[in-house]
Parts: structure tokens; sequence; C-alpha cells
């Protein structure tokens, strides 16, 4: 007896796992039929099955593909002390000698970053964490932690083309549209990225723009061109990478 | 076992439905996003954890709400969760469950042992059967009844 747990619809009503075991065309046909008589007398399940139908279609839309190409994502804290003593020494002053420094990070629209470098990066391997620099190999199973500077506020997203030419997102993560971040010298972006096992370069875009932008059509174009143009009110910062079998 | 080919049928498949559920227990798009990405690749990783004993559908029923339990859990996200008023709480879809057996539901996926939490999420949240809940969790109809019994007195304490 559950009499004080109040449900959606009635007893005899359908549930949202017979909906969907019929949209995923696992109902045999004696439970279709059982189904469909039941929706031909039930006005609340005609509408719960367009709800879910109409739910369905709203999600695919948005999402369309399997992100398996997104690797996997560490939030762990490791690096907080490199990356605090690096910024302090070599990251700062490398990242910063653009001409006449942060204050003329201007961004120039749709063209490649030029000046200060905004987007660097960290590798962990075992225990050892080390600064990246572009050009640099890597290996499967390296763990990366991105870098970003800007002298202001910026809409961030950080997309890699690897060597299959496969386009994935790398931050922000779980997230539709790019991050806003503020002004900062060499932020540490939260998340760690694991290097999955495809070799051959691996090219990173940090994309840096005034205002707001969506992540999966800025991928799709990076994967069927190959490469990322700065949109209108962006910068782009490239890296590459080197991935080769582990020693 | 899925392969790749395979896997990209099952999320056209099954990934709305994971999102919808994940989006109804933890009441946020984004933590529904992420569930659905946790669960698909997680599932390309292993593909041994379908057995292929039960349909598709229930197997990812069982692992979405495990995966959306897990994350009640965690301390920091809980807090995150049942402080924000989501979307969920405030919207109704057509034909599913009130804001406040949602809010119930989630309340007890965060407060209530796991396989009582799950039978109420099944019962209130989904609309199922006890032999469906039963079936989704792998156990007798007698279990589910008291599950679902230990379930009605959490929700009546909740409502006092
Ligand atoms: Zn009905």
């Amino acid at each position: 007896m559950t009499a004080e747990i109040a449900r959606p619809r009635s007893e005899r009503c359908l549930s949202d796992l017979t909906f969907d075991e019929w949209f995923a065309g696992e109902l045999d046909p004696e439970r279709v039929r059982v189904a469909e008589a039941h929706l031909g007398e039930c006005g609340p399940c005609r509408d719960r099955r367009a709800e879910l139908e109409r739910e369905r279609a709203r999600f695919l839309e948005r999402s369309p593909a399997l992100p398996v190409r997104r690797p996997r994502r560490h939030r762990t804290a490791w690096l907080g002390a490199a990356v605090a003593a690096a910024a302090g020494m070599s990251l700062l002053v490398s990242t910063w000698r653009g001409p006449g420094g942060p204050g003329a990070d201007q961004d120039t629209p749709g063209t490649r970053a030029k000046g200060p470098r905004r987007l660097s990066f960290f590798v962990k391997r075992g225990e050892k964490v080390t600064e990246g620099s572009s050009g640099q190999q890597v290996e499967p199973g390296d763990q990366l932690r991105f870098v970003v500077s800007a002298a202001r506020p910026s809409h961030v997203a950080i997309l890699s083309l690897d060597g299959a030419g496969k386009a994935s997102i790398y931050y922000p993560s779980g997230l539709e549209a790019s991050r806003r971040l503020e002004a900062q010298v060499a932020h540490p972006l939260e998340d760690a990225i694991e290097l999955d096992a495809v070799l051959g370069p691996e090219r990173i875009f940090g994309v840096f723009c005034g205002g707001a932008f969506e992540l999966e059509p800025l991928r799709r174009k990076l994967e069927a061109e190959r490469t990322l143009v700065a949109p209108a009110g962006c910068a782009v910062d490239e890296l590459e990478l080197h991935k080769v079998k582990a020693q | 076992m899925p392969r790749a080919e395979s896997l990209e049928s099952w999320y056209k498949l099954h990934a709305p439905a994971v999102f919808r559920r994940a989006r109804r227990m933890l009441g946020s798009d984004v933590e529904a996003q992420e569930i659905v990405q946790d669960v698909f690749l997680s599932l390309h990783e292993r593909p041994q954890q379908f057995s292929g004993k039960s349909s598709v559908t229930t197997f990812l029923y069982a692992v979405t709400t495990h995966a959306c339990f897990t994350r009640l859990r965690n301390q920091k996200n809980r807090r995150r969760l049942m402080d924000e008023r989501s979307e969920a709480e405030t919207q109704t879809e057509a034909g599913g469950p009130s804001p406040e057996l949602t809010l119930l539901a989630r309340r007890a996926l965060s407060e209530l042992p796991e396989d009582v939490a799950s039978a109420l999420v099944y019962y209130a949240l989904d609309g199922m059967s006890h032999e469906e809940i039963a079936r989704v969790l792998d156990c007798s109809r007698r279990h589910v009844g008291d599950l679902l019994l230990r379930a009605a007195q959490f929700a009546r304490k909740a409502e006092a």
C-alpha cells in the first residue's frame, strides 16, 4: 500500500518506462497492442506521450551526437602549487611579452591572436608536472591543464582537433556555451584533460571573444574545416602537440 | 557489447530519457548533461556493464538513477543542488510528476538508502508499477512493496 505517495497518473496508466521502451522499439507486439488500446481511452496518457516526444526532439536537436571523443576530466587540485610557482616566474614572463604588455591586448575582429599568448598549459605525467610548450611531445594518458590570460573579461572556450580529425570541446565542460572569465593573468582552469589513445598531431585552439558563443557549432566547424578562423570579435590562440606512443 | 556504431544508435534512442530523468532528479540542465556524458562515456569505455539480461532502457534507468544518487550524496553538490531554485521545481511537464513530488524524490535521494530512494523515484516520478520497479531493481515485487512502504513513511514525515 502506497496510497500516501501520489503518482503522476493512475495505477492503470502507462509509465514513463513503458513509453521509453516503446520509443526504443523494445516492446513486443502484444505490449504495443495493450499500450495502444490504453492510449485510445486515456487522455492523460496521450498527453504524456506527446510531451515525451516533444522532449526527445528538443534534446536531440540540442545535443545530436554522442561526445565519445570528449576526454575524461579530472577535477583535481594537482598543479595548484606548480602553477602558482610557475605563474610567478617563467609563465608570466614568457606569455606577456607582447608589444606594450597586457594593455596592448586588443582583439582585431576575425584575426588570429597576435602579441601576448593567452593560452598555455601544464602537463602531468605520473607524478611529474611540467610546463608545456607548443610543439611538444605528449603521450596518451598525460593530463593537460590549461592556463589562460586575458587583459579584460572574455568569453572563453578551448577546442581540440586530434590526429584522426575529430574535434572536441576541452573547455568548458558540460556546458553548451563559452564561459565568461574575468580579466586575469595566468589563470589555471579548473579541470584537467586526460589525453586519449589517438596518436599524431593534436591542435588546440583557445577562443577568446567579447560575447558568449555556442560550442557545438564551433566544434562542427572545426571538424569540417580542420582549422579555426576567429569569428568576428574574437581571437584564437593555437597550440600544437604531438602525441606519440608511451615510451 | 555495444560497439561504436551501436553506441551511437543507443545514444539517439536512449539519451533523451537519460537526460529527462537526470534533469528531474537533479533539477539542473547542466548537471543532467554531465550525467548523459558520464553514462555514455562509461558505457563506451566498459561496454561489459550491460549484460544483456534486461532491456537497454531498464539498464539505463538503473544506471541513471544510481548516477544521480551518487551525485546528490556528494555533500558539495547536494548543498548546491538543493539550494538552487531549479527549473525542474517550478516547471510542470504535461502528465509528469508535480513539483512537490519532484522535490520529495530529490530529498529522498539525498537522505534515504539507495534502494528506498530509487523505488520512490520509479514510483512517484516515472509512474512505474510494482512489477516494473521489481524489474529495474532486479528484486521481488514483495520487496518493492516493502521499499515503497518505507518511502511512504519518509513522505509522511516530510509532510509533517
Ligand atoms: Zn493512462
